[in-house]
C-alpha cells in the first residue's frame, strides 16, 4: 500500500475505535492474556503486550488503531514475559477455526484475482502460469464471497449445535462465536473444565469431530441372523449415523445411486423400496441394519457408515485447535486485510448472519478509486463489479477492502475522509 | 475407616486424612511395626522387577508400606524407578478393584480421591436385557485418563457421548481409576528427605536399581543384530550405555533403527530407560508412534546415510563401503559372511 492509502485506512480504523470501543467486551480475564498487534506502515508483529483491564486495552486501541489485534487463547501467569517458559501457561480456551478456504464447493475462479510479477499482466481467475509471459511468479488475491462464507457458517452451525452442545454438553453462554474478519468463523469455548485440556486431549476431540477411528466391531453385532447396530436415539456418532442414513434415504431419492455408488443398482432400488422398513428398523432402541428382508453385508454396512460419517464431519483447521499458545483475533476488532469487523455473533442470530452485510463499516459516504482487477462481489446488500482498470465511486467499506487487498488506489485527496461531504 | 480399607486403598483421600491425623512421627511408626521396613523394600523392589507386590492387604503395616514406599521412590527420584512403581501399584489396584464386592468403594475412589465427575445410574433390565449399573463420566475426565489407551473401544467415536458425559462400564471405570493412580504417582515432583532406617533401606534399593540397570546393559549387548550395527548406530548405543543425554534427533535415529531390525516396542523402550531424563510414558508414546502403533499407523524407517551426514551423525569407516542406508549395513555384512 502506498502512503496515501495507508493513511486512509488508518483514519478509518481510528474512527472505528474512537466511536465503538465500548463494543469491545473481550477477552474475558484480560490480565492473563498475551496480546500481539500489527500497525499500518510498520513491519512485523508487536507481541508480548499485556493489559491489566479491558479499559486499558480499549484505550490502547483508541490510541494506536492497530491494523490487526490478536490475543492468546491461553491464560498465562506472566503474559508479558518474552520467554514462553517464563510466561507460565495455566490453561487455554478451546478454539475452533472454520475457514471457507478449506471447504469444498465454491469455484475459486470467480473470487480470485491474479497478477504477474514479471510482466504486470493481471486478471480474474485462478492461474498457475501467466498466460502472456508464461512466468510462474504469480500473486494471488482471494476476495470474500457470500457462498463460501455461507458454507463456513453451516459448518459452524453443525459444530455448535450437533457437536458442542449436543455431544460435549457445552452451554450456550460458554461459547463465543465470531466472524474471523475474512474467510470464516472462530468458535471459542471457555467452559471451566475444558480449559485444562492438554494438547493430546484436544487431539482426541479433533479426531472425534473428524469422525476418525470408528470400529465396526464396536458398533455392530450379529444376533440371530440379524446385524444389530446404531439406532436413531443413540448418543454421539452412532445416533448421528443412523439418522444420517434415514435422511439419505428420504432426501437423496434419485441421487441415492450416486451417493452410494459402491452399491449395485439393484441394491439401491431395494433400499429405496424398503425405506419405510429401514426407518422402522432404525427407530428402535437398537437399530436393525440387516435381516431377512433387507439384507446388507458387513462390507456394505461399513461403506455406508463411512460415507455418512464423511458427510457429517466438521471441517475445522486442526492446527488452530491443537495449538494451545496461539494468538487469535480479538473479537470486534478490525481485520487489516479487509477492514471487516471480527464481529461476535449471538447464537440465536447465527443462522441468518451475513458478514458481508453485518460486519462491514458502513459510513455514509462514497470514495473514488482507480481499480486494478476486482471480481464481482455482493457486499452491503449491493452488487459491484467486476472492475478492471476503472475509475469508480464506491461505498467506503468497498474502497477500504479494495485498498487493503491491493486491488485499487485512491483518486483525489483522502487524507481525511471524514471531512468529505 | 477400617484398617482393611486403608490397606486396600492406601492412596485414597481417607488414607491421606488418616495419615495427617495420625501424626508424622515416622520413628514411632517404624518402631511399632517391626516388619514395616522389610515390607517397604519388598514393595519397591518387586515394582522394579515388574512383579506385582503381593500382600494380604489387611494389616496396618500393609497400609503404611505404601506411603513409605512412595517416599522412598520420591527420595531416590529416579524416573525409571518411579515409572515402574507407578505401573506396579496401578496393576495391583486393578486386581483389588476387580474383586471389590462393595461397589460403593469404587465410586467413592473415583469421586473423592481422583475428583472425577461421575454419575451412577442403575438400569432396570427390560426384555432380554440384564439390569446393572452404568456410569457416566464427564468427557474431560474421560479424555484425561483414556487418551493413552490404544484399543479402539476407547476412542471417543466408539462411545456413547451425550451432553458432556461418556458412558463407561464397571471394568472400564476401574481401568480409568488405575490410570489416574498411575498419573498421580508420576506427576508428583516433590523433594523428599529421609533419615534413619528408611534412608538405609532407600540406599539399599538404590544399589538394587543400579544392578538392574547393569543387567539390562549386558542383556542389550547380547541382543540380536548386535554385531551387525553400523558405526553410526554403534556410537549412539555406546552413548546410551554411558548414560549420556541424547538429542531428539539422536533418539529418533536409534528408535527407528531398532524398530526396523527386529526390536519390539517394549525392548526399544528398555534401551532408552537408562537415559537421564527417561520418561516411560513419553518414550512409550513416541516409540509406539514410530513403530506404527499410533496415529498414522505407518511404521517409520530410519534416515538414510545422506541425512545422517547432514545431522552430523555419520561415523563412516571402511565397513560402510557401498552402504547408503544404515539399515542396509546388516545385509551387506551377512552377505559378506556367506561369501567368505
Ligand atoms: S555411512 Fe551410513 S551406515 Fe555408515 S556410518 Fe555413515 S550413516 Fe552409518
Ligand atoms: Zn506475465
Amino acid at each position: 500500500m502506498k502512503e496515501r492509502e495507508t493513511l486512509f485506512a488508518k483514519k478509518i480504523f481510528s474512527k472505528y475505535y474512537r466511536q465503538r470501543k465500548n463494543e469491545i467486551k473481550h477477552p474475558e480475564r484480560v490480565n492473563m492474556r498475551e496480546f500481539g498487534f500489527t500497525f499500518f506502515g510498520r513491519e512485523g508483529m508487536h507481541r508480548h503486550v499485556a493489559f491489566s483491564s479491558l479499559e486499558e486495552f480499549r484505550g490502547f486501541l483508541e490510541m494506536n488503531s492497530p491494523s490487526n489485534s490478536m490475543y492468546s487463547s491461553a491464560y498465562f501467569e506472566n503474559p508479558e514475559n518474552r520467554e514462553m517458559n517464563r510466561k507460565k501457561w495455566l490453561s487455554a480456551d478451546l478454539i475452533f477455526d472454520i475457514d471457507a478456504d478449506h471447504l469444498p464447493g465454491v469455484k475459486e475462479d470467480r473470487t480470485t484475482t491474479w497478477s504477474c510479477r514479471k510482466c504486470g499482466e493481471r486478471g480474474i481467475g485462478e492461474k498457475i502460469k501467466c498466460p502472456s509471459c508464461e512466468s510462474i511468479e504469480i500473486d494471488k488475491v482471494k476476495w470474500p464471497n457470500k457462498e463460501s462464507l455461507r458454507n463456513a457458517r453451516k459448518v459452524a452451525e453443525k459444530l455448535i449445535f450437533d457437536f458442542l452442545i449436543e455431544d460435549f454438553g457445552v452451554e450456550e453462554e460458554e461459547i463465543l462465536i465470531k466472524f474471523s474478519g475474512q474467510r470464516g468463523y472462530h468458535i471459542h469455548v471457555h467452559k471451566e473444565k475444558t480449559l485444562k485440556l492438554t494438547q493430546e486431549e484436544r487431539r482426541e476431540i479433533i479426531n472425534y469431530l473428524k469422525g476418525q477411528g470408528w470400529s465396526y466391531e464396536k458398533w455392530f453385532e450379529k444376533r440371530e441372523g440379524k446385524i444389530i447396530g446404531p439406532g436413531i436415539y443413540d448418543a454421539g456418532w452412532r445416533g448421528r449415523v443412523a439418522k444420517g442414513f434415514i435422511r439419505l434415504l428420504i432426501h437423496a431419492k434419485e441421487k441415492l445411486g450416486k451417493e452410494l455408488n459402491f452399491l449395485s443398482p439393484r441394491k439401491i432400488e431395494e433400499l429405496k423400496k424398503k425405506r419405510k422398513e429401514i426407518l422402522r428398523n432404525l427407530s428402535r432402541e437398537t437399530g436393525i441394519w440387516s435381516n431377512r428382508e433387507i439384507n446388507l453385508s458387513k462390507t456394505q454396512i461399513m461403506k455406508i457408515v463411512q460415507h455418512i460419517i464423511e458427510e457429517n464431519t466438521c471441517q475445522i483447521d486442526e492446527a488452530v485447535t491443537l495449538d494451545i499458545k496461539r494468538l487469535i483475533r480479538t473479537p470486534n476488532t478490525l481485520h487489516g486485510k479487509t477492514g471487516f469487523i471480527a464481529k461476535t455473533i449471538e447464537l440465536e442470530n447465527l443462522r441468518k448472519f451475513e458478514p458481508l452485510n453485518k460486519a462491514i463499516l458502513n459510513y455514509d459516504f462514497n470514495v473514488k478509486i482507480k481499480t486494478r482487477v476486482i471480481p464481482k462481489m455482493e457486499i452491503g446488500k449491493e452488487s459491484f463489479g467486476p472492475f478492471e482498470n476503472e475509475e469508480v465511486e464506491v461505498p467506503v467499506y468497498l474502497a477500504l477492502l479494495a485498498v487493503l487487498k491491493g486491488g485499487a488506489d485512491l483518486i483525489g485527496d483522502h487524507r481525511n475522509p471524514f471531512k468529505d461531504p | 475407616m477400617t484398617t482393611r480399607y486403608l490397606a486396600k486403598y492406601p492412596f485414597s483421600r481417607e488414607a491421606k486424612v488418616f495419615l495427617q491425623e495420625y501424626g508424622g512421627n515416622l520413628d514411632q511408626i517404624i518402631k511399632e511395626n517391626p516388619n514395616l521396613i522389610q515390607t517397604v523394600k519388598e514393595r519397591v523392589s518387586s515394582a522394579l522387577i515388574g512383579k506385582t507386590f503381593e500382600n494380604q492387604g489387611k494389616t496396618f503395616a500393609d497400609f503404611l508400606s505404601y506411603p513409605l514406599a512412595l517416599a522412598v521412590v520420591n527420595f531416590l527420584n529416579d524416573p525409571l524407578l518411579k515409572a515402574k512403581f507407578a505401573v506396579s501399584e496401578s496393576k495391583k489396584l486393578y486386581m483389588t478393584l476387580l474383586s471389590e464386592v462393595n461397589e460403593e468403594n469404587i465410586v467413592k475412589l473415583a469421586r473423592e480421591t481422583f475428583n472425577m465427575d461421575l454419575i451412577r445410574r442403575e438400569t432396570v433390565g427390560g426384555k432380554g436385557q440384564t439390569s446393572g449399573v452404568t456410569y457416566y463420566l464427564t468427557v474431560e475426565d474421560y479424555l484425561k485418563y483414556s487418551k493413552r489407551f490404544k484399543e479402539p473401544t476407547w476412542r471417543l467415536i466408539n462411545r456413547y457421548l451425550r451432553k458432556g458425559f461418556v458412558e463407561v462400564y464397571r471394568r472400564e471405570l476401574i481401568r480409568i481409576i488405575c490410570e489416574a493412580l498411575k498419573e498421580k504417582i508420576m506427576d508428583k515432583k516433590i523433594k523428599v528427605n529421609l533419615k534413619g532406617e528408611l534412608r538405609e533401606a532407600a540406599l539399599d534399593l538404590k544399589k538394587e536399581l543400579e544392578r538392574f540397570r547393569e543387567s539390562k546393559a549386558t542383556w542389550m549387548k547380547g541382543r540380536k543384530g548386535a554385531e551387525g550395527k553400523p558405526p553410526c548406530i554403534e556410537d549412539l548405543m555406546n552413548k546410551i550405555k554411558r548414560n549420556y543425554d541424547l538429542s531428539h534427533v539422536e533418539r529418533l535415529v536409534v528408535a527407528t533403527y531398532l524398530l526396523n531390525t527386529g526390536y519390539s516396542v517394549e525392548e526399544t523402550i528398555t534401551v532408552f530407560s537408562s537415559l537421564p531424563d527417561f520418561d516411560e510414558e513419553k518414550t512409550r508414546y513416541q516409540v509406539e508412534h514410530l513403530g506404527g502403533l499410533r496415529g498414522s499407523k505407518k511404521k517409520y524407517s530410519a534416515p538414510n546415510c545422506k541425512t545422517m551426514q547432514t545431522y552430523g551423525l555419520c561415523k563412516r569407516n571402511e565397513t560402510c563401503e557401498g552402504v547408503n542406508h544404515p539399515l542396509q549395513y546388516r545385509y551387506r555384512k551377512r552377505k559378506e559372511k556367506k561369501s567368505r
